[in-house]
């Protein structure tokens, strides 16, 4: 028997530590030991504990992965540093796209892979899409002379693997992030706990929230389940879909903040409230922000001072009109960016009219601007008060829930059971406590739900960490019991449960 | 400065942590199932518990097995009468795996000269994952540990391994069990309380189904049946597929062939080994059981018994059929509990006394009388088998002496179908005799009756010509009994606040124990037709009273004065 279970070791270590997310028990004790390490040793190794970590944690997930990041990392390095010593800008174009073409066309490889080859085969390197946008602005900040280029490939590595940002981003800017990872820090109490405590948190959201309201969404929008309900469930589903959505992302961006910040490394808020937001453009100033500044930073700012597109609005200006002159070019930036925003999300033509779908509304906001001001000024609508807030807030929040329909499978059917079948009755005779979740479930759900929304408004007000840290050890230490075995207890993980991956590590 | 806010940090850390994991445990003990309350077996928290509470090395004999065993040996009928201290850690269902985890765990505070282990799972293969009655009882050691790392799933030690993480919940029952937060009842902070155990492991039963009940127009398996089977190795299948239909014969299996895998040796060789590790005979029995109507894994042929025999000569151990070899002169029809499955308590005092012989004879075991931990639980055993005899009578007067001697029972009559006017002479004047005051002579077509006894007394009886109702009351519990004759609607009901009683047809009987408050039995007699003067019952719910009876006394030691 010990024979066999010293024999055993490796395989045991690799089978413990497999594709790990953060969900996994042994990232747990992974990061136990990263923490334990991290802190444990002279300030100026910490990073090759970090880049160590970070490769260790890639390489979970299997070595054809590692190579894929590792090709985009070298690309990237040495594309940078060609561009920075070339002296031609023809040169330094030329070189910025070839490297963009490799990076995009790995990138299109897993997209769109499927098209081509056994879906099976290929390979899905973690967190692609993040990393892949990122090394893309760094290379165009080095061609844009904002960012010199790195000559220290570890830190570069590092920057790309690090491993809290590596499921879902958040999307950094180069040099701030790996000037941070690369320095070293020491241990703080204070920012140690707060990240711990945003951890939790994260956890909270993700294990009891957003893998509670899975069930019902994959239910719902599931293989065919649609012929089970009405449109009133499939428009319940839609709201679920959304929260989902939010409490998945949001709780992983927090728990990789939160590890971050214990490990002394602050990350780029990627969430704030989205759904206080009062409109469309808010929403997505609010929702997933580093990929918004991406988009802007990266294609919305070229675009809009795009010599082609200048001088066709030129001429638009003096044949069509003034006004029609200086919304071209807002419309096809715009429409640009949410197409572009709608593929990044994923493939089919269901994500491009998604992305039609946000473009046309941000588009018409701001073009029809004037006239929509005019209009609630001709109602009488008295924009200022707190009832208008709230219309605002439920449109955009509604605007969010149904545009994610677009992408859901049997579109056509599930709108027809909107229309011509909606059986509203569904909702109260508990149907919806037949599907995966009963009557206690449902309960917690609700509970934590509310339980998120008041914290997200106090969020809104202060800084809630800051706040509990000033009350006494015994409420302050009651609150953080409570907050991890809400976690431990109402968390839907262990045997019975199949735990989901993070929504957004499939981008 | 900077070393003392470390050191304070630290501790904080510290403390903070060992909150966590008290509070942890505290949960995780809520949080695991009650294996307790099944319906008719003798919960493993119990057995367990009661085991760890003995005094250290106080046992002579141990029993390990599945509920075969567990429901035929009585450790303290083999005290009282052979002077032998065993204990019964027979469970339900008990996988070889873990029989060997509980050895080991035997091994810790107890160091038996015999050790017995029953053979009928042997030819299983059932070496299920998800059993966990015995494992979540167990503490976290190096012996659970190993348990988990080799629980047996049909895959290699080293790919349970590898997929460790798989069994967390083996380790960490927190983790298996804790979506259980909207199950958790008062019962489960209950189950902490203090308990008296008082069976040493025996799982007493008290209902009655006769072999061959269950098995009325289907092929009884017994040996011959099994040889025939044994002979036809011809399988033939017929499938259905895409329109298609499919016929397959395959010619290596005979439709019935016991065999002995190679990990019961493993199973058997370790346990084999830890015994005589501390000087302890390892021995193999075959508890009686009688071939069920179909073959499952327990179910015991001839064809078992020699394959066992070679199995355990080439081990070097002894086997004991108590089927084959010794005869235990087991009343199929009255000593089984299930049809011949398992033995009831009626058929587990003559396993016990037989298998309490042989120990005596083969074995140099030394007399134990008065031992005081035992002498303790001897009265609670005493209450519960009364009880239990009770549920086991089957003849109508031998019932009505038992219950008419228990100053403890309130009992009540109705009769339905005026069956009482079948009753003969002798019994019209016994029934007299016990302070009945009715004249059964004069009982119609259209008379009911009704009666209720207590403290041994006659303290109501009517019969009249119409449908009659009664209304009684004992503490808090509101009794309605209701009678009505063959001519006028034939109707019986007794219902104590408002849960009805009646069993059949005929006189029904419901004893009702004062001091535990609750029925201990329900019978019913129609004495038309009935020359034995047998008595109904659903043995179903005797089997659930039994238990509840047997709860009752384990949680008020008060009963016994």
């Amino acid at each position: 028997m010990i024979k066999d279970i010293l024999s055993a070791i490796p395989q045991i270590i690799f089978g413990f530590f497999n594709n790990l997310t953060f969900i996994n028990l042994a990232f747990y004790c992974f990061l136990l030991l990263i923490f334990i390490l991290y802190y444990s040793i002279l300030l100026r190794v910490r990073k090759y504990v970090l880049l160590s970590a970070s490769i260790a944690f890639y390489a979970t997930w299997g070595t054809a992965q590692f190579a894929f990041v590792a090709v985009a990392a070298v690309t990237a390095y040495v594309g940078a540093i060609v561009i920075e010593k070339s002296k031609s800008k023809t040169k330094k174009k030329l070189i910025l796209f070839a490297a963009i073409a490799i990076l995009v066309l790995m990138l299109l490889y897993v997209k769109l892979g499927k098209l081509f080859f056994e879906a099976k085969s290929i390979i899905v390197p973690l967190g692609i899409s993040y990393y892949t946008f990122s090394v893309i602005g760094y290379l165009a900040d080095v061609y844009w002379g904002k960012e010199k280029a790195e000559k220290n490939f570890m830190k570069f590595l590092l920057f790309i693997l690090y491993f809290p940002k590596i499921l879902e981003g958040p999307i950094e800017k180069y040099r701030p992030l790996a000037d941070r990872l690369f320095e070293g820090h020491k241990f703080d109490y204070k920012q140690f706990c707060f990240g711990l405590q945003l951890m939790v948190y994260g956890a909270f959201k993700k294990l009891v929230v957003a893998d509670r309201l899975v069930i019902l969404t994959n239910e719902i929008f599931g293989t065919e389940s649609y012929i089970n309900y009405g449109g009133a469930i499939v428009i319940a589903g839609a709201i679920f879909r959304a929260l989902q959505m939010y409490a998945d992302f949001s709780g992983c961006m927090d728990m990789a903040l939160g590890m971050s910040q214990a490990l002394g490394i602050e990350l780029t808020k990627n969430f704030n409230h989205p759904f206080f937001s009062k409109s469309a453009a808010e929403f997505w100033r609010r929702w997933h922000i580093t990929l918004g500044v991406w988009f802007k930073t990266y294609v919305y700012m070229p675009l809009s001072i795009n010599p082609t597109l200048i001088k066709i609005s030129g001429k638009l200006r003096q044949n069509v009109g003034k006004r029609f002159g200086k919304a071209f070019v807002t419309i096809v930036t715009l429409y640009s960016v949410w197409i572009l925003t709608g593929l990044w999300h994923g493939t089919g033509k269901g994500y491009i009219v998604w992305g039609l779908y946000w473009g046309s509304i941000i588009t018409f906001s701001t073009v029809f601007d004037p006239e929509i001001k005019k209009l609630v000024g001709l109602l009488h609508i008295n924009t200022e008060t707190k009832s208008y807030t709230v219309f605002k807030i439920v449109r955009t929040f509604l605007i969010f829930s149904f545009g994610r329909l677009i992408t859901v499978p049997h579109l056509r059917e599930e709108l027809k059971k909107i229309i011509f079948d909606n059986q509203p009755w569904q909702l109260f005779d508990g149907t919806l406590f037949n599907m995966g979740l009963d009557r206690p479930d449902f309960a917690v759900l609700v509970i934590s739900l509310l339980l998120i929304w008041k914290i997200s408004l106090w969020q809104e007000k202060e800084s809630v960490r800051e706040a509990v840290a000033g009350y006494n050890i015994v409420f302050r230490w009651l609150l953080y019991l409570g907050a991890v075995f809400a976690v431990l207890i109402f968390g839907m993980y262990g045997p019975g449960f199949d735990a989901s991956n993070f929504v957004y590590m499939q981008f | 400065m900077v070393l003392l806010k470390k050191i304070h940090i630290a501790v904080r850390f510290f403390i903070f942590f060992i909150i966590i994991v008290c509070l942890f445990c505290i949960f995780q003990k809520f949080f695991i199932p009650m294996w307790n309350y099944n319906d008719d077996f003798y919960g493993v928290d119990d057995e367990i518990t009661e085991f760890k509470e003995l005094p250290k090395d106080c046992l002579q004999v141990l029993f390990l097995g599945t509920s075969h065993v567990d429901c035929a040996i009585s450790p303290l009928e083999l005290y009282r009468s052979k002077g032998i201290i065993s204990y019964n850690l027979g469970t339900q269902n008990q996988d070889l795996d873990e029989s060997l985890l509980l050895l080991k765990e035997v091994y810790k505070t107890q160091h038996p000269k015999i050790v017995f282990l029953d053979v009928s799972k042997i030819f299983g293969s059932t070496y299920g994952e998800n059993k966990n009655k015995i494992r979540d009882n167990i503490s976290l050691d190096k012996n659970k540990i190993s348990y988990v790392l080799a629980k047996g799933n049909g895959k290699s030690l080293k790919y349970n391994l590898r997929n460790l993480p798989e069994r967390w919940g083996y380790l960490v029952p927190f983790w298996e069990y804790h979506s259980r937060w909207k199950e958790i009842t008062e019962a489960n902070i209950k189950k902490y309380n203090k308990k008296t155990f008082y069976r040493m492991g025996y799982n007493i039963l008290s209902t009655q189904v006769a072999f061959g009940a269950w098995a009325s127009g289907w092929i009884q398996a017994n040996d011959d049946v099994a040889i025939e089977m044994q002979n036809r190795n011809v399988i033939k299948t017929f499938s259905y597929t895409n329109g298609v239909y499919n016929e397959k014969e395959d010619l290596s299996k005979p439709l019935y062939a016991p065999s002995i895998c190679e990990e019961v040796f493993q199973y058997i060789n370790a346990m084999k080994h830890i015994c005589e590790e501390f000087g302890s005979d390892f021995i193999l029995i075959k508890i009686p059981s009688k071939n069920l109507p179909q073959f499952y894994y327990p179910t015991w042929t001839k064809i078992k018994h020699d394959i066992t025999l070679d199995f355990a000569k080439n081990m070097e151990l002894k086997f004991l059929d108590f089927e084959y070899d010794i005869d235990c002169k087991i009343n199929w029809l009255t000593d089984t509990h299930d049809g011949g499955g398992h033995l009831n308590y009626l058929g587990a005092s003559k396993v016990s006394d037989i298998i309490g012989n042989w120990i005596i004879e083969n074995n140099n075991i030394s007399f134990n009388s008065n031992i005081p931990f035992l002498e303790i639980k001897i009265p609670f055993y005493d209450l519960l088998v009364s009880v239990c005899e009770l549920q086991l009578t089957n003849n109508f007067s031998s019932y009505i002496s038992k219950i008419f001697s228990n100053n403890n029972y309130v009992i009540f009559f109705s009769d339905s179908s005026s069956s009482l006017r079948f009753l003969n002479n002798s019994e019209k004047l016994w029934l007299k005799s016990l302070g009945f005051e009715s004249d059964f002579n004069k009982i119609n077509n259209e008379d009911s009756f009704i009666a209720i006894v207590e403290d041994g007394i006659v303290t109501y009886e009517s019969i009249s010509n119409r449908e009659q109702t009664y209304s009684y009351k004992i503490g808090k519990e509101n009794i309605e009994i209701i009678s009505a004759g063959w001519l006028c609607g034939d109707n019986s009901s007794i219902k104590i606040n408002g849960n009805e009683y009646i069993v059949g047809s005929g006189l029904n009987i419901v004893v009702y124990d004062k001091s535990a408050n609750m029925v201990i039995d329900s019978i019913s007699i129609d004495f038309n037709n009935n020359s034995e003067r047998s008595v109904n019952r659903n043995a179903y719910i005797t089997g659930k009273r039994c238990i509840e009876y047997q709860n009752y006394i384990s949680e008020h030691p008060e009963v016994i004065k």
